[in-house]
């Protein structure tokens, strides 16, 4: 077990932090939960709590990504830890949403990033894959996004959106056939066929 | 440690989460065994054995609970809940002490 005043000091620091975390200074508390990491580390510990702490305070201060990492790295260090679980998903979900919002450009650099750190992570959706799909088309890398695409109906087959954005990245590569095929596979999705093959309404 | 079995040990920790204040005799088990699962696939998880540390002091089974906290510093000794409830469990095993001192008189 870790004990002594190296210890005493790295803790007195950390309420420290939490104190200044309460208190409002947030970008202080960073500042020594940083370092309290970095001892930690140090001395050979991933404490998934210091790691969940500084999350919190990245979070407050609109640092999603970085909560967002250091969410992962408590993750990694207690997998088990149930509100680690929760504001990792929760943060998750937010990365989620900013990354599908409408309101951003096709070719916004932060893109890229946003879906990297999703995917890392085993928590992209369908809407993130197709934003980044967008993007490809929009930076003009079409092999990339033909590449993404077809990964995409191949995760998400009954998923309409993937068969479409297929469409679209194969029409706009030249390839008509596959644009075709996809777009049959678009219209085909969501066709439920008849219970026993039959069509109309059951009458008494 | 596999994604599959994580998300089973995971559901025992949620099911002794909910049953914590309704049954907690039942919680404990679960959680005791989410902590031997942990063992058979070589992981550890200082929550856990927080959870279950809270559990035992709730239940005031002192010492129990204290083996607990002490598992959890010995993992994360940067926890401070684990440590503020080492302290109290300190007072409260201090002063089941004095009564039963007292008693013994």
């Amino acid at each position: 077990m870790l004990t002594g005043t190296k210890l005493e000091a790295l803790l007195a620091r950390l309420r420290r932090a939490l104190d200044e975390r309460n208190g409002g200074d947030v970008e202080a508390a960073e500042k020594v939960f940083r370092e309290v990491v970095a001892e930690a580390q140090r001395l050979g510990f991933a404490s998934a709590y210091v790691h969940y702490m500084l999350s919190g305070a990245l979070d407050r201060m609109g640092k999603l990504e970085m909560a967002f990492d250091e969410l992962k790295k408590a993750v990694r260090a207690d997998p088990l830890a149930i509100p680690v679980r929760h504001a990792f998903q929760d943060v998750a979900a937010r990365l989620r949403a900013a990354l599908a919002d409408p309101a951003r450009a096709a070719d916004d650099e932060a893109i890229p990033r946003l879906y990297t750190l999703l995917v890392e992570a085993g928590e992209a959706d369908l809407e993130a894959h197709l934003a980044m799909v967008r993007f490809a088309v929009a930076t003009a890398q079409l092999e990339r996004a033909r590449a993404l695409a077809e990964a995409v109906t191949t995760l998400f087959p009954v998923a309409r959106e993937a068969w479409e954005a297929l469409a679209r990245v194969a029409r706009a590569q030249g390839d008509v056939g596959r644009a075709a095929a996809a777009d049959a596979e678009a219209a085909g999705v969501g066709v439920q066929a008849p219970l026993f093959g039959v069509t109309g309404k059951a009458l008494a | 440690m596999s994604r599959q079995t994580v998300e089973q040990v995971l559901l025992k920790v949620q099911a002794a989460q909910s049953l914590s204040s309704e049954d907690p005799e039942q919680a404990e088990l679960f959680l005791r065994s989410a902590l031997k699962d942990c063992v058979a696939i070589g992981q550890s998880s200082a929550s856990l054995h927080l959870q279950l540390a809270e559990l035992l002091y709730r239940l005031r089974r002192t010492r129990e609970a204290l083996q607990e906290v002490l598992e959890v510093v010995e993992l994360d000794p940067f926890n401070l809940a684990a440590l503020s409830l080492r302290q109290a469990l300190g007072r409260r095993l201090r002063s089941e002490r004095a009564v039963a001192a007292r008693s013994i008189i």
